[in-house]
């Protein structure tokens, strides 16, 4: 029962909802220019006082009475803000057709000197309708047939930006306008009449008036300086300090300007396609290039455009040319099988060709002396690290005090491939350690203070085999490595924040763009570390590799990364080796420089970045007694980070 | 459930603690950057996130006495990497206490 009458109840209140709906329209006012055609093209009148005009369109016919004296008496106006203007409302041409009145099409002729950047409204205060009912119409909103805007990406523009005014009527949204079929064809008339003056106009901007045009934009990740020739300091990034004392900060006339080089439609797009599609479309080339970044930009045509160009145009948060991000990972240039395991790719490529004298057999059987001929070699190598399976890791015992966090880290990468091969014989002159290494890792690291520059202690435990290239020496051996990294000798390449005013932004924006610019960095991380061991494997090894049954080793070394600049990296690394398991050459030493040029992310993969790097590497490693490389490479490398599936972080 | 207040104090006294330098950086911005910008874009960078997002929940589970399972735990320091920026670490961290498991007060 009280469900029956909850049912009433709402079946009652919705239909007093529905009955207090509305069922006519609203009225609705729209500012037009008015355009004349004038030899063949449509232009703005030459009527100064009725260059513009707000076509009215009315739900219900005004009364006849009042209709035939809307020449004397008064029953509505415009009004911007709370002021009345001084324009008078009559009944608009377009209301009659063949004789015949409908009475609910009214015009307000505007001259040109009206402030376009204002709001208008239009006001009724004694509209009598045909059935004798008295209306008060208070602010009928005056609006636009069509909408401008900049737009970021255009199939038909390329890399620039495009400016598009389209026309389209929506029926759903506003009806009165397009009711009837006389409405629809004097609005379509309009609509066509303005494209045409729109794309003429357009397309006939001479160099001098392009030039007045102001194209400004505003990089998002870029710090605006003050204009050359203004003294300034900077403390910090981003605060400009002038020689009074105060601070400078951009506004908008201290963007990047752009010099327009043309707004016409493109070439494909023609006036009666234009007219056709209703929309302007108009591509913005520019002589400078647009920013690499996202960036805000706004267009202001100060060279009396038709009213469609008139107000300034914003457009923010378009993406720039390309993104490319600088790579967070760095590179590693240990030796082959002591590299840590921090990535889980690492490929590098290089070539070498070179032409060279080599002996060669006489082809004249009867002569034993072999000649010398030139002859060209080439020779490319391979630095190759893999981790197939990731690297499961674990951070336990975190624990903040009362200045910095420590924790401990436990990562266990159950299978390593490293390996720096080349072609051809291994030689003396061998283009690269020559070596593979397979074997599984792990590693604790005990961090005192984590942060920005972190210390922290590694210790790693590797079990390996190593062998030379063609499997002929193979011997396996456990490894324990100890790396302290010193916050204050450990401060890679950073980031630094500044924060600047937005200058081109909507209000609902925070009025700040924050821009990371990168620092310079440094890193030095002593190692140490021993291997013991066993060879394995001997079949015929090529002669440089020493045969050693035993592996008893200890090493020191080196690893310094200096990175001056974003893109440039430096890296330095030397070892000194002692070896227990052989008389002779017990010492040896290997140092590998590198410099590197960071390309940026690899296509569209956050965990992969590439390089090119110019490389030179001296010295031996075990089991090789008398080879050593000494060359100097050039190549590409790729670099990648959880790329495997089994990476985790617990 | 901790509130998105809660959150955000717990992670901003972790970034006082772990990189002041860079908070003063950031100054009100602080939110905008990203994790990287506090912690470094090296690989060991992407440790030092996890124990700085694990040392801000276990402050805010702490306040609640309780604790995550360890899934969420996994999910939450592979959502939070050296590109997320602060204010959505916030907010990862705020919804990841929608699962916290009281712990049972001893004896």
């Amino acid at each position: 029962m009280r469900l029956c009458r909850l049912y009433f109840v709402m079946v009652l209140v919705l239909s007093g909802c529905n009955a207090a709906y509305p069922q006519t329209p609203d009225p609705e006012a729209y500012l037009r220019v008015n355009t004349i055609l004038l030899e063949d093209r449509y232009v703005e009148t030459t009527n100064a006082n009725e260059y513009y005009y707000v076509e009215i369109y009315m739900p219900q016919s005004l009364d006849q009475q009042a209709y035939s004296d809307l020449g004397g008496r008064k029953i509505g106006g415009i009004a911007q803000g709370h002021k009345e203007l001084p324009y008078r409302l009559i009944a608009s041409p377009n209301d009659c057709n063949g004789g015949v009145c409908q009475r609910t099409h009214f015009r307000i002729y505007l001259p040109k000197t009206i402030d376009l950047t204002k709001s208008y409204e239009v006001f009724f205060d004694d509209y009598r309708t045909d059935t004798g009912e008295t209306f008060r119409y208070r602010s009928i909103s005056v609006g636009s047939d069509y909408t401008t805007s900049l737009e970021g990406k255009n199939a038909f523009c390329g890399n620039s930006l495009a400016l598009v005014v389209q026309f389209e009527p929506d029926a759903n949204k506003t009806p009165l306008r397009v009711l009837t079929q006389s409405d629809n064809e004097i609005l379509s008339l309009y609509i066509e009449a303005r494209l045409n003056r729109l794309y003429d106009w357009v397309s006939g901007l001479s160099d001098s008036q392009l030039r007045q045009i102001e194209y400004r934009v505003r990089p998002l990740k870029s710090l605006i300086r003050p204009p050359i020739g203004v003294s300034y300091t900077e403390p910090q990034p981003g605060d400009f300090i002038l020689t009074d004392g105060t601070k400078w900060e951009p506004t908008e006339s201290d963007l990047p300007r752009l010099t327009v080089k043309s707004l016409r439609a493109p070439s494909n797009r023609t006036k009666a396609m234009t007219v056709r599609d209703m929309y302007l479309l108009s591509c913005i080339p520019t002589a400078e290039s647009l920013p690499f970044e996202d960036f805000n930009a706004k267009l202001s045509i100060p060279i009396d455009p038709p009213r469609e160009l008139a107000r300034p145009l914003k457009k923010t948060g378009i993406a720039g040319l390309t993104a490319i991000a600088s790579p967070g990972k760095p590179g590693t240039t240990e030796k082959v099988g002591e590299r840590t395991i921090e990535l889980d790719m690492d490929v590098a490529f290089s070539f070498v060709s070179s032409v060279s004298e080599v002996e060669k057999k006489n082809p004249d059987p009867t002569i034993t002396t072999p000649i010398k001929v030139r002859e060209r070699t080439t020779r490319g190598t391979l630095d190759l690290r893999l981790n197939p399976f990731g690297t499961r890791s674990w951070i336990q015992n975190v624990e903040t005090h009362k200045d910095r966090t420590s924790a401990d880290y436990w990562g266990l990468t159950p299978l390593f491939i490293d390996s720096r091969v080349s072609t051809g014989k291994i030689t003396k002159d061998t283009l690269s350690l020559n070596r593979i290494v397979i074997g599984t890792q792990g590693e604790y690291r005990h961090i005192y203070s984590n942060g920005t520059f972190p210390t922290y202690y590694r210790f790693i435990g590797r079990f390996s085999n190593a062998s030379d290239r063609d499997f002929k020496q193979s011997e396996y051996k456990g490894t324990f490595e100890f790396r302290p990294v010193f916050g204050r000798l450990n401060h890679p390449l950073a980031s630094i924040q500044a924060a600047q005013p937005r200058v081109l932004g909507n209000p609902d924006d925070d009025p700040n763009v924050y821009v990371n610019f990168s620092k310079g960095g440094f890193e030095i991380i002593p190692i140490f570390g021993g291997e013991l061991g066993r060879t394995w494997n001997r079949r015929n090894p090529a002669a440089v590799v020493q045969p050693t049954d035993s592996v008893r080793r200890l090493y020191g070394g080196m690893e310094i990364t200096l990175t001056p600049f974003t893109r440039t990296k430096l890296t330095l690394f030397d070892t000194l080796y002692y070896n227990f398991g052989t008389v002779s050459k017990r010492r040896a030493n290997y140092f590998n420089g590198v410099g590197e040029y960071l390309l940026g992310k690899f296509g569209d993969s956050s965990r992969a970045a590439h390089s090119v790097f110019i490389s030179f590497e001296k010295g031996q490693q075990p089991p090789f007694k008398d080879s050593g490389v000494n060359v100097v490479k050039v190549g590409y490398r790729i670099t990648g980070d959880r790329m495997f599936f089994l990476s985790t972080s617990r | 459930m901790a509130t998105l207040l809660q959150s955000e104090q717990s992670l901003r006294y972790q970034l006082q603690i772990d990189a002041p330098q860079r908070l003063k950086q950031a100054g009100a911005g602080w939110k905008k950057a990203t994790m990287g910008f506090y912690y470094g874009n090296t690989p060991h960078s992407e440790i030092a996130v996890d124990i700085g997002i694990r040392g801000s929940m276990l402050r805010l589970l702490q306040a609640d006495n309780a604790t995550l399972p360890p899934q969420i735990w996994n999910g939450l320091v592979s959502m939070i990497n050296t590109n997320t920026v602060v204010s959505v670490a916030i907010n990862t961290m705020r919804y990841a206490t929608a699962h916290e498991i009281p712990i049972p007060p001893v004896g």
